[in-house]
Formats: structure tokens, sequence, C-alpha cells
């Protein structure tokens, strides 16, 4: 049974991958554990978020499926720090998890040159240090040009729920053993990370009335840019909002001497941007109250998801501190909450392409990269299927820059820097932040999807339209300005602008933060026919232009400074202030370039820094 | 370690230790007989395996014991270089490293110990307590963003404010200090002005010969002037426009007015003479209304020349604290009150920044917390950010810059050989 392409796992990232590499043309098996859950959100039911929702959007941008399949299946639309700044807002959705897992599997299921193998996948084949096949638990044998593994928590995964432990990848479904020690044959650098969910409530238990009750926005607005916005008419359900309280932290602090966190039970590192319940109580043990949202699981909404109470307490515990919560008096617990404990691949492991630096053909993506998140894990997963295919091809890696995608940070902070957390992605982690909007996704990066063949001709289409319209919106707004005459000082007056008292261009008014969208309409009747998305990239673009500018000049200085060549006969070993390891893989690598010397993993920015001096002394003496 | 034992012919060297040796030359001739002390990397200066030859005086000794460290293999150090690998090494910092550059080319007592401070570290500390302090600022914001979701402190935007302001007020004091004190390392800048023939070459070339180590002719920078260095007891003072003082009895009036006018424009200190032995002119009475304008923000010392002869000007218009004095007898009474003055000048409170590179980078730190403290009562928060980040980017690049190129060549340039 021969395939271009085999994809280990049907997670978020695995989805991904084998969506883009049949959609590529390449012949893809999807080999899953439990074909049911496919798709599955094993955490929270949702999508999106500060930062991810970025992620988001730029996964469709290329052609991905996480925001149509959101879209298609969410329950609540909201969109995040709406009152502050474009650049860091974010979009968020509850979704139907169970709607969610079945759309994913039929597109799945329904895609050319895509198949499923509901197998454990036990061992890589590798042949001269490049990827041959996969041997399953049912020793069928697969062989693939390139094999990308997405397991998940599911290697090695080790549940913990109070003293009870169990070998699981998912609650009630089997780990993946084999496959971590293939890995390690391989020379893989594997280490241990943890995390966990929160219980789940039997809706009927729960009293409502008792919490404040939180609506998503009126106006939802979809993921998509694929997404028609003028029918997009979600069924929405609210979520509600709760709080700990001292009796809760009582019950969790005196119940800590059994808490598979502190006892020395877990020994992976879990991540400290969503701690569980017994971290928070313990780290903050001033803090009088948590709060917490409970969140539908589903459209009928028989469960709830009490996001915040993330726990691997005992059972007991769990019962007691749910139960001291002001509106979960009664609650009745369907799902315990439990930690996973699982092998992750050193990401240092990995070049830009996702690809195994040891092992030719061999990609990983996804929480095995030691990621937290759907969105990080979807968002490497369409990277590693893109990838695999162009190396088919034998065409050039889409790797994403820093300054171009929040995925070109994540990957690029993975590959370069490791992690001994499970890394989580945020705005600030973006040096580049106002350039890299959710609303200018698609004019970032649609055109490499279209290259690619992942982003159709219509929507590519619609994007151009956008762009153009955007950029002549701002071009009227650069040429045009106001005198301060009288008709203009009471224009401006009529649509409740401040006055002026020297000439000003249009650009310096509409970037005014009191300036809006209906007065921009006004302003000029040509912007005023575009579509709103250009409206709005008009009206973003001409308020942060200052800022647009600045940090383009700050990404023509980095690549300057990258740009820099490295003297073929540079010697390392003379060079004071870098360290063995340093000096070793320059030696090793001889990168041509300051850039290829940043991609190494190990050679720091520090390392760079006093590279980039001796190449300015060394040129210097030259002279 | 290798050229010690080559030279000295002996095996080893105890670190840290000062050993009594022979050294010889490649004939196996003794050269001299010197101390040598052998720092183990990474306790040295440079963080580096470092050899000092303490040898006996002379320059034909220290240049026989150079020439065979160099044939058995030894290079010259460029200037700076120690300095520099030190840097590198990340032995120092480069406000450390800068106030050893200064250090090595100042002039002044006054100078050398502000820049001391600096080399123990003190720039080094403002510059981490207020990139740390920033540095929370920012962590606080980027929550606000990162987690606006979390039920945050309701009074966060007050201590980030608070915070702002605080930092605020330091930078502002740091770069107002430093401003006032600028006199202290580069030379307190002096104004001779007074009608032509009141003796003000003459107090210029009495004030040059006080201090015979005139250290240069400086171009002035605003018109082709010149300035020249006297040291006063700890401290260094700049002659403005000495090419004006020497000029000045053949210039024409008017031009001599202006130019008086841009020289104390440029200076500190004002010394304005008057003739004893003539009545209070009209230029004399032009020079003491233009001097009330000065009054406010510079010192002025009246000075009242040719005390030899009997008195005709009214000395009431001088004020009371006028120095009577004649070039040719007693002029050290000028000098000793200019010393009296500048002794004044605290050097001992608050931090001085020492270079216009480090009063640039808290200048625009400054402006930039400024330019975003609007944004913050907005709540344009990711704008707001935008500014901290710049802000601790140009506070940074006092001890640590991001742009090294240019600030490393004058740096390691201007050096003088060694460390």
């Amino acid at each position: 049974m021969k395939y271009d392409i085999i994809v280990i796992g049907g997670g978020h990232a695995g989805i991904e991958a084998a969506l883009s590499s049949a959609r590529l043309g390449h012949k893809t098996l999807l080999i899953s554990i439990l074909a049911e859950q496919i798709g599955a959100a094993s955490c929270n039911p949702a999508i999106g978020g500060l930062a991810k929702g970025h992620l988001v959007k730029e996964i469709d941008a290329l052609g991905g499926q996480m925001g149509l399949a959101t879209d298609q299946t969410g329950i609540q639309f909201r969109i995040l720090n709406n009152s502050k700044g474009p650049a860091v807002r974010g979009s968020r959705a509850q979704i139907d998890m169970d709607r969610y897992r079945i759309y994913m599997r039929n597109i799945i299921l329904n895609t050319d040159n895509l198949f499923v193998a509901q197998e454990m996948a036990e061992e890589i084949i590798v042949k001269d240090n490049e990827v041959t096949g996969v041997i399953t638990q049912l020793k069928n044998h697969y062989h693939a040009k390139k094999i990308i593994i997405t397991a998940g928590t599911f290697l090695r995964g080790l549940i913990h729920i109070g003293e009870f432990q169990q070998e699981s990848g998912r609650i009630g479904e089997f780990p993946s053993v084999k496959l971590s020690d293939s890995l390690k044959s391989l020379g893989l650098d594997i280490g241990r990370l943890k995390t966990g969910t929160c219980a789940r409530i039997d809706a009927k238990s729960i009293d409502f009335s008792k919490m404040e009750i939180q609506l998503g926005d009126e106006n939802p607005m979809p993921f998509s840019f694929r997404t028609d916005v003028a029918t997009f008419r979600p069924h929405q359900l609210p979520c509600y909002i709760t709080y700990t309280n001292e009796t809760t932290h009582d019950v969790i602090q005196s119940n800590f001497y059994r808490a598979p966190l502190f006892t020395g039970q877990i020994e992976g590192i879990g991540p400290r941007y969503c701690p569980s319940i017994e971290d928070k109580v313990n780290r903050f043990k001033d803090k009088e109250r948590h709060h917490l949202f409970i969140e539908p699981q589903t459209r009928e909404a028989t469960e709830y998801y009490l996001n915040g109470l993330s726990t691997s307490l005992p059972p007991d515990t769990q019962l007691g501190m749910i139960r001291s919560v002001a509106g979960l008096e009664n609650a009745r617990v369907v799902r315990y909450g439990y930690a996973i404990e699982y092998d992750y691949v050193n990401p240092t492991e990995l070049k830009h392409t996702l690809e195994t630096k040891k092992i030719i053909g061999l990609y990983c993506a996804g929480q095995i990269n030691g990621t937290t998140g759907y969105e990080e894990a979807a968002a490497q997963g369409l990277m590693a299927g893109i990838n695999a295919s162009l190396s088919i091809r034998e065409e050039e890696p889409l790797v994403l820059r820093r300054d171009e995608a929040y995925i070109g940070v994540l990957i690029d902070d993975l590959v370069t820097k490791g992690t001994k957390e499970p890394y989580r992605m945020f705005t600030s982690r973006a040096e580049y932040r106002l350039l890299l909007r959710e609303d200018n996704a698609d004019l970032r990066l649609s055109s490499y999807g279209y290259k690619l063949g992942l982003i159709d001709e219509a929507t590519h289409d619609k994007m151009v339209k956008k762009m153009l319209h955007t950029q002549r919106g701002l071009a009227i707004l650069e040429e045009n300005s106001f005198t301060p005459s009288k008709e203009n000082v009471a224009y401006l007056e009529s649509i409740g602008e401040d006055k002026i008292t020297d000439v000003m261009s249009w650009q310096k008014i509409v970037a005014r933060k009191s300036f809006t969208l209906e007065k921009l309409e006004k302003l000029s009747p040509e912007i005023a026919t575009f579509s709103e998305d250009a409206k709005e990239q008009i009206l973003i673009e001409a308020k942060y232009k200052n800022y647009i500018e600045k940090q383009k000049n700050q990404i023509d200085k980095m690549k300057e400074m990258m740009s820099i060549k490295i003297p073929p006969l540079m010697d390392f070993d003379s060079i004071s202030g870098l360290s063995n390891e340093v000096v070793e893989k320059l030696k090793r690598f001889s990168p041509p370039t300051l850039f290829e010397a940043s991609e190494i993993s190990g050679i720091t920015p520090a390392a760079l820094d006093i590279l980039h001096i001796y190449i300015k002394i060394h040129s210097r003496k030259k002279l | 370690m290798l050229f010690a034992q080559k030279l000295s012919h002996k095996d080893t060297f105890s670190p840290r230790h000062a050993t009594l040796s022979y050294l010889y030359d490649s004939k196996n001739d003794v050269i001299d007989q010197a101390i040598v002390i052998y720092f183990k990397a990474p306790f040295s200066f440079t963080a580096e395996d470092v050899v000092e030859f303490q040898c006996h005086g002379g320059v034909v000794v220290a240049r026989m014991v150079i020439d065979e460290l160099l044939h058995v293999g030894a290079k010259l150090a460029q200037p700076g270089e120690f300095s520099k690998r030190a840097f590198l090494n990340g032995r120092i910092d480069l406000s450390e490293a800068e106030a050893i550059a200064s250090l090595i080319e100042t002039k002044s007592i006054d100078a050398a110990k502000i820049l001391a401070r600096q080399m123990k570290g003190d720039l080094k500390h403002f510059v981490n307590d207020t990139r740390d302090a920033l540095l929370e600022i920012l962590a606080f914001v980027e929550v606000n963003i990162d987690y606006a979701e979390e039920d945050l402190p309701s009074d966060i935007m007050r201590l980030i404010l608070e915070k702002l302001l605080h930092v605020k007020a330091l930078l502002q004091k740091t770069y107002e200090t430093s401003k006032q004190r600028e006199g202290l390392i580069s030379g307190f800048k002096v104004a001779i002005v007074g009608k032509p023939n009141v003796g003000k070459s003459s107090l210029l070339n009495m004030l040059l010969n006080y201090d015979r180590a005139i250290i240069s002719d400086i171009a002035g920078t605003t018109r082709d002037t010149i300035e020249e260095e006297v040291r006063v007891g700890t401290h260094l003072i700049k002659i403005v426009d000495t090419a004006g003082i020497r000029e000045a009895s053949d210039s024409i009036e008017k031009i001599g007015i202006e130019r008086s006018i841009q020289a104390m424009d440029d200076s500190e200190i004002i010394i304005a003479m008057f003739d004893n032995a003539s009545i209070c002119d009209e230029q004399d009475a032009k020079m003491l209304s233009i001097l009330n304008n000065y009054k406010k923000d510079k010192h002025i010392v009246m000075a009242l020349n040719k005390c030899d002869l009997d008195n005709k000007f009214d000395t009431s218009l001088l004020g009371e604290d006028y120095v009577s004095l004649s070039c040719h007898r007693n002029g050290d009474v000028i000098i000793e009150r200019l010393k009296l003055l500048l002794d004044k000048t605290p050097i001992d409170d608050g931090l001085i920044l020492t270079t216009k590179r480090q009063m640039e980078a808290v200048k625009f730190a400054f402006e930039e917390i400024q330019n975003s403290e609007m944004l913050l009562s907005e709540g344009e928060l990711e704008l707001f950010a935008f500014h901290i980040n710049t802000a601790i980017e140009s506070i940074a690049s006092i001890s640590r810059p991001f742009e090294r190129d240019e600030i490393l060549d004058k740096m390691f340039g201007s050096f003088c050989l060694g460390k």
C-alpha cells in the first residue's frame, strides 16, 4: 500500500496536514487510533481567542479548514478586546464540539486523495536516513515518501485523577507507546510535558440564575474570509460566569497532599499560561476568588465545561470544590477533570519546514512539538502538510517570516528556541504586532494559498480587490487635504470633528481616534463605494500609519543585518565570547549569512550580535 | 601563559600571585628581572588568560621585553582591545567600557570621579533599574491585552500610570542633572567680555599661563571660533571664542558686541571686565544692561581690571561681589573666584550621564514615555506598548545597544593603548 504522505493522528494538526496534502494532489493516508475522534476537542469547546484568532485567520487565508469548520459549527461568536486597537483584537467562538468533529470527519472522508485507516502507528521505517513508511499494530505496512506525526498527547500518555493513574492518549483512548520508542530510537530528543482539563457538568444540575450571563456579539463575524458575512446568522447560545470562593480554596488547599501536581506523581512540566486551579490557588494565595466561565459543549447544551477549573485533584475533592461554587451547589459531574503527561519532541530537532533535521521526510506538527492549543496545532499541521507536499514537488519550501504571520513567529520560536513548557501564542510574542492583524491576514497570506492551489480563484480575486481598494483609499487620503478655511472648518464640525488651524491631510484627520467608518464614507464618496472590508482596512491603515512605517523600518533593518555575509574563512575559534557549543555549530554548518546562522538552533541573539561585530571588525581590517 | 613560560623559563605560575622572575631572550640572555602575574581566565579584566610583566623602568628594557614577546608570537594590542574583549566577553557592559574610554582621556579630576563611579557600575544599575521598571509596565499592559478576559485588578491602569510617571520623573531628573553638570565632564564654558582694551587679552593670557598644560585648541562648533581649555583646581574650563578676544581690539564695535553675545550664550560662566581707570561709558552701560539678561541662568563674575591705577569707575554699578584685579599683578584672584564658584557644583548627588550618546538615549526614552501617556489614558494599549518597547530599547542601548556598529567604532577606536 503506497502513499505520498502519511499523517499519524487525526487531531487539529493532523486534519490540516492531511487536507492540505491531499488537496495539493498527493495520495494521503490519515492513520487514527479511533476514526470516531477525528477532530475531537479534547479540552474546551472553543476556537480562537487572543492571538489564537489571528492563527485561525492565517490558517484560513492559506487555505486551511479550521475557520470554515468554526463558522459552520459555532454556537457563540465574540470579538475580544473590541475596545482596544485592531491589532490586538481576537475572534473567539464557542463550538458545538460534536458537530465540529463530525464536520471534520466528513470533510476528511469526502476529500479526494485522502484515506483514513483506524489503526495505531507503531514504527517509522527509515532507510538511509529517509522515511519509507509506517508499520501499525495490525502489522500493516504502509509506504510513503513523507510522514507527518501529529500525535498530540498520545505518546506515552498518562492520565492522573488524584491517586488514580492510567495510560491513555485522551481519557478512554489508547496511548501510543511504541511510536514514542520508535522516535527515540531514531535519535530524536524526547521530553515530557503535562496538561489538563476540567470536569464537565450535567446541565440540568446547574442553577444558572446564580450566575452572570455572557452573550455572543450582536453582529457575529465569521472567522473565514470564505464565509459570506451577509448570510452569516449562527444560532448563538449564552455562556455563564461564576466565581470560586474561600470555601472552594479551603477544599483545594486541604487536599494539596493528594494533588498529583504537588506529590511528585506528575513529572512533566505544565503550562504557566493556563494553570490548573490547584496551581492557581497555591501560587496566588491572596486572591479571594477566581472567575469561571461555564460554557456549553454542544448546541443541545446538555453538558457544560468549567473554564478556569482545570484540575487533577481526586474525584471527591473535585466534587467538593465544584459544589462550593455559586450555581453549582447541586452539580453532577459527568466527566471528571484530569491531567495528562505525554512525550514531546524537542522542537529544536526541526527545521523551519517542520521536517526533522535528522530524518529526511519525517515531519512533526502540533502538540507533539511542545505547543498547547488547537489553533497552534492546526497552524503547524497546515505548514507541515504544505511543506511535505512542496518537497515532493521539489519546490522551494514555504517558510513564513516573523514579520509576515503569527505562524512565522510560532514556528520560528519553536525551532530556534525550543520550549520547556507547553508553548502558547500571545500577541506580545509578535514583535511586529501592529502589522500582523486579523483583519489583514488575507492580504498577508492569501497569495501564498492561491499560488499553492489551496485558495480558489474567486477568493483570491476578492482579496486582490480588497487590496487594490485599500491602496486606492489610502492614496485618496494622502493626496487630499483641508485648509483651515471657513467651509472646511464648518464641514468638520458638521461631522463631529475638531476644527483645524493648519493645513491637514485627510489621512491625519482620519487617523484621529474620533474618526469613524461613517465619517470616512461622508468624506470620500469614492471610498464609500468600496466593500466593508476595504473601508475598514483604509481606516485602520490610516490610523496606524506612523506605526506601520516605523515597524517596516525595523523590519528593513533586521533584514539588512540578516543579509550580512559571513566570510567563508572566518575563524570562529578565535572569537572570544562565543560558547564552545556555538563555535562548534558554526563550524559544522558554516552558514553563509547571519540569517542562516540565526536558523541554527542554539545560536542565540547574543551570539549573533557578537558574530555581527566580529564580521564588522574583520571587514574593516581588510580596508 | 605560554609567553610567560617562554620568557621566564618557568613551567608554572600560580594565578594571581606576583612572581619574581628573570626574563630571557631567544639567545638565552637575561633581559630583565621582572614581576610576572598570571591571571587565569575568567578571573581577569578581559575574562581571558592574561599575563602581566612588570619590568624595570626605562624605555629600553620594556622595548626589549615587548620585542621578545612579539618574537615568540604575541601580537600588539590594538587601541582599546582589552576593553573590547572585556565587553565582548560580557565582563563589562557598554556603559562601563565607555567610562573606561573616557577615563583614559579625561582631563579633569571632576570627570575622573564621575567616570570612576560609572565604571563601578552606577550607570549600569540605573539602566537596569529603569529597564526593569519599564519592562514591568510593559508586562502589565501585555497582560491587559493578552488576558483581556481575566478579572484583573481593577486598579491596574492606575498602577501602570503611577509606575510610568515614576520612571518618567526619574529620567527627567537624570537628564536635567546631567545637563546642568555637563561642565564637570567636558569643561565649564567661560566667556570673557568687555569693551575693547579693557584687558580681555591679558586676562586670557594670564589664565592660559596659569595652567602650563594647555590641552588643546578646539575649533568652535557654531562658528569659526577657538576654544581653549584650562584646569582650575579639580575642574576644567573652556574659554570660548578666544579668537574673538584676541581680535577684539581691531574689530568694529557692532560685530564685537554681537560676538560677545554669542559667546555669552554659549557659556555657563561670564567674566565681564570693566576698566577701573576710566569712567563708565556708553559701551560699559550697554554691557551692563546686556548682562542683566543673563543673570538668571549664568554665573556672572564682575571683574574690575587695572586696579593698580586710580579709580574712576563707579563700582556701585558692579554690585558687591566684584573682583578687583590687575592682570599684571594679582591675576590669581580671578582663578580663586572661579574655583570657589565651580566647587559649589556638586558631583556627588545623583547619577550623571557623561556622553552625548547616553544623554540622547535618556532623552529619547523620556520623549517616548511622554508620547505614550495620552495613549494609555485613551486605552490604545497596543500603541502604548509600542512606545514603551521603543523606550526600553533606547535605555538598553546605553549599556547594551542594539545598533552597535557606529558606537563600537567610535568607542574602541578612540581608546589609547591597552586598558
